[in-house]
């Protein structure tokens, strides 16, 4: 048995006061009598049978709690339903870390020994397989929106480390590597710079890229950049660079003259605890460089004046070209999402740009389970435009392919600005003014237009690169859990959840009704029942 | 300068019984006149009609009172002796139990008494109004005429009930005091386990007179209660009973026993048992009073 509203069964205090008040009226009546002669005869009322409560006590008492039953909402249990179980394992870059695989599938194991044969097991793995693994990890506020949508009677986050503050209602298995000891290490490039010659004090010199590499491991080691025109073709090497634990060196590579696409490639030199101890993230160990124009096709769906100021923005961005091969482009841009995700979805890595609804498109539907998330994006925020943000639920964010940007609309009265990035979290902005826009309509669209192509591309590193693949520094110093291997959480066993049982508010409100009834009528029965007793004899004279 | 008295307790004696009890003088020649002859007794002499005896002449005798045919007859001078016409002396005695106190009965009671006195002084007779208590039978004014009447109700007024009337002790000490052939009248409720033989001293003294039962309702006819702790009034005894239906009707019937028991035993020795209860008219009473006790 359930209670709907637990609260009302305070209801049942009424039950001993009731019962006080019955014995304290109950108690027997004091009266003189001239005197005791005739009544000497009778029994003594026993304690016990003054005890005894009466009718009316027993109905009031049972109506009231059959009314506070009633108002609590009893409920029967039903049978046992099946339990949903929401599992999201964090993917991406830090799936290529060794042994993780195994972690996860130990974790997933050991929830799946929790579960019944008719539960169900729901494992989201974000940013899905097959993403780049060269973007930041997600944070873990994306993990846990993910976790909250849909429906699910527990959630569970797989990832690599328990956060600061963990939320109630989602348990975290941290799957960080354990025994990592003093033994591991995580080596990365986490920043880079290209140097040009008409910037560098040597005027006729060759270019140079500049690179900050951090390591964070607990032991030094030697490492070096090499620069690839392809893989395994060396055209530039570094010096050796012996890093401290945790520590952070700036190395330089040069860069030859001609080429338009390279590779830095961190090499580890020396290991001291041996070669058998690999890097945790490899991810982080190489960044594709590319120098020149991106690749930019714009729909000729566009309409001559959309097209017009599209082309003045990525002319003012100075970043762009525009192409009419859609295969060779980056960039999509154009009218509708429709076809802005058919074509991201074909070709990971790249951005679509939906400016606008596309006829009678329907807008993108905001999923109710949204949650409300700040609005980070600096860029966004210094056009001082007013803005909301909402986490979409996975779903929406299947639409969206990791490294794919969409810009698009919320609804055909406003139109939003809609940004996906690949933590899984979609950003809204509001309208930048009222009613539907135009892509003129707001002086800063040519900015906006830059600032997204960058957020898309990758960071311009200066001397026409730009730098692919270059993670953020909390994904390079990701390492083990003071603990270790944290499966703590799964010894949490899975609640019990049975189907709504059958409702007896009604039948006990009616019960209760039944009992105040016969509570009413009681002194009218017992009336009647003296009308038709003996009466007691009037008083006669004997004499 | 007002010399009347001050009134008696109104509650005990309203304005309309005091009215009631003045009119007594002049009702009760009125009822004696439709009774039979012989149901008075007279006692005493200096009457004009009531032949007791002869007696020889003595100087100073009234000559109308000599009897000439038995001085022709006999040779010897004798007088006629004649009982004045007033009544034999009235015993008017009141339990004064607690059990009097309660339940209207004192009301009842001290009404009686007021009454009996009043009727036995308009009838020219002597009262002597007494109260049984703690096994005594205290004697509180003696009466001859109307002009005490006041006294009596400020008596009756004043004693208010108390303690045990101990009527095995009590009565005795009035019945064997008691002159012959006078009248007797007991006003208890006889809630007492006295054996009524007591009443049989009285046995072959030619007393006549009544027992005036006070019946108390809540006594012989008890409501029917649930869980009701009963206390005596006048021992403080306490029981906790049910009285359903079927326990009070037992009770009545145990009531009704005891006031046949008495009133078998009062018959035997000439007295009268009339109930009485509280509610009743004062007229009533009064009429009883008169027309009912010998």
């Amino acid at each position: 048995m359930t209670f709907v509203w637990p609260l009302a069964l305070v209801g049942l205090v009424a039950l001993p006061i009731l019962w006080l008040l019955a014995r304290r009226s109950g108690r027997p009546q004091e009266v003189v009598m001239p005197s005791l002669l005739f009544l000497a005869a009778e029994l003594d009322v026993s304690p016990a049978g003054r005890r005894r409560l009466d009718p009316h006590t027993w109905l009031a008492m049972a109506a009231a709690a059959l009314l506070a039953l009633a108002a609590a909402g009893l409920r029967s249990f039903g049978e046992e339903r099946t339990r949903v179980v929401r599992a999201i394992v964090e993917g991406g870059a830090i799936s290529s870390v060794p042994s993780w695989q195994a972690n996860v599938a130990t974790a997933l194991a050991g929830l799946r020994a929790q579960l019944e044969p008719a539960d169900r097991l729901d494992v989201v793995v974000w940013p899905p397989a097959g993403a780049d693994l060269a973007q930041p990890r997600p944070p873990f506020r994306a993990l846990e929106a993910l976790a909250r949508a849909g429906e699910a009677d527990a959630r569970w986050i797989l990832c690599w480390a328990h956060p600061a503050h963990v939320p109630a209602d989602v348990r975290v298995v941290a799957l960080a590597p354990s025994g990592l000891g003093t033994t591991w290490r995580s080596t990365g490039v986490v920043a880079v710079g290209v140097e040009s010659p008409e910037a560098a004090a040597t005027q006729d010199g060759p270019a140079r890229v500049h690179a900050t590499v951090h390591h964070a491991g607990p032991q030094p080691a030697t490492v070096r950049l090499v620069l690839e025109r392809s893989a395994g073709d060396v055209v530039a090497t570094s010096a050796d660079i012996l890093l401290a634990a945790r520590d952070a060196r700036g190395v330089t590579v040069e860069l030859p003259a001609g080429l338009e696409r390279a590779r830095l490639v961190l090499q580890h030199i020396a290991v001291p605890e041996g070669a058998d101890v690999p890097d945790l993230l490899p991810a982080d160990d190489a960044v594709l460089l590319v120098r020149g124009l991106a690749d930019v096709y714009v729909s000729p769906a566009l309409s001559p004046a959309d097209r017009e100021l599209v082309l003045a923005a990525l002319d003012a961005s100075g970043r762009m070209r525009v192409v009419d091969d859609p295969a060779s482009a980056r960039c999509w841009l154009g009218y509708g999402a429709a076809a802005a995700l058919a074509w991201a979805r074909g070709q990971a890595g790249r951005m679509a740009l939906a400016l606008q609804p596309a006829g009678d498109e329907p807008p993108l539907a905001v999923p109710g389970d949204a949650a409300p998330r700040a609005l980070v994006d600096a860029r966004t925020r210094d056009l001082a435009v007013t803005r909301t943000a909402a986490a979409f639920s996975h779903a929406a964010l299947g639409a969206a392919r990791a490294g794919t940007f969409l810009v698009g609309w919320g609804s055909d009265a406003a139109a939003y600005p809609l940004l996906s990035d690949h933590d899984g979290v979609l950003q809204l902005a509001a309208p930048l003014h009222a009613g539907r826009p135009r892509l003129g309509s707001t002086p800063f669209f040519a900015l906006l237009i830059d600032n997204w192509l960058r957020a898309g591309l990758g960071p311009d590193v200066g001397g026409g690169w730009v730098a692919e693949g270059v993670l953020d520094l909390r994904t390079t110093e990701a390492r083990g859990q003071a603990d270790g291997f944290e499966f703590a959480a799964l010894d949490t066993p899975l609640p019990r959840v049975r189907a709504a049982g059958t409702s007896w508010t009604w039948p006990l409100s009616i019960a209760a009704a039944a009992c105040l009834a016969l509570l009413w009528s009681l002194p009218w029965l017992r009336m009647r029942r003296k009308g038709t007793g003996r009466r007691p004899a009037p008083l006669r004279r004997t004499s | 300068m007002n010399d009347r008295p001050t009134p008696p307790d109104a509650e005990l004696f309203p304005a309309s019984f005091l009215r009631l009890l003045s009119l007594v003088p002049a009702a009760v020649p009125r009822l004696h006149a439709g009774v039979a002859d012989g149901r008075r007794a007279v006692r005493g002499e200096g009457g004009r009609f009531l032949f007791r005896g002869h007696r020889s002449y003595r100087p100073g005798d009234d000559l109308s009172r000599v009897d000439w045919n038995v001085a022709a007859r006999l040779g010897r001078i004798v007088v006629r002796q004649l009982d004045a016409e007033r009544d034999v002396k009235t015993e008017v005695w009141l339990d004064g139990s607690a059990s009097m106190g309660t339940g209207g009965a004192r009301i009842v009671g001290v009404r009686l008494a007021a009454l009996s006195v009043a009727i036995a002084v308009a009838a020219d007779g002597r009262v002597r109004l007494g109260c049984l208590r703690e096994g005594r039978a205290q004697t509180l004014i003696d009466v001859r005429d109307r002009s005490r009447m006041h006294a009596v109700l400020e008596l009756l007024a004043r004693d208010a009930p108390r303690s045990r009337a101990d009527m095995a002790k009590a009565l005795p000490r009035v019945l064997d005091g008691m002159d012959r052939r006078s009248r007797f009248l007991l006003i208890s409720d006889l809630l007492t386990r006295t054996d009524p033989g007591v009443l049989h001293a009285l046995a072959g003294r030619g007393v006549r007179g009544a027992l005036l039962h006070v019946r108390i309702p809540e006594v012989v006819r008890p409501e029917v209660r649930a869980d009701t702790t009963y206390i005596d009034a006048e021992t403080g005894e306490r029981r906790t009973v049910r009285l359903d239906e079927a326990a009070a009707a037992r009770v009545a019937e145990r009531a009704a026993r005891h006031a046949d028991l008495w009133a078998r035993h009062a018959r035997g020795v000439g007295l009268r048992h009339l109930p009485f209860a509280p509610g009743e008219p004062d007229e009533a009473w009064l009429r009883r009073l008169i027309l009912e006790v010998p």
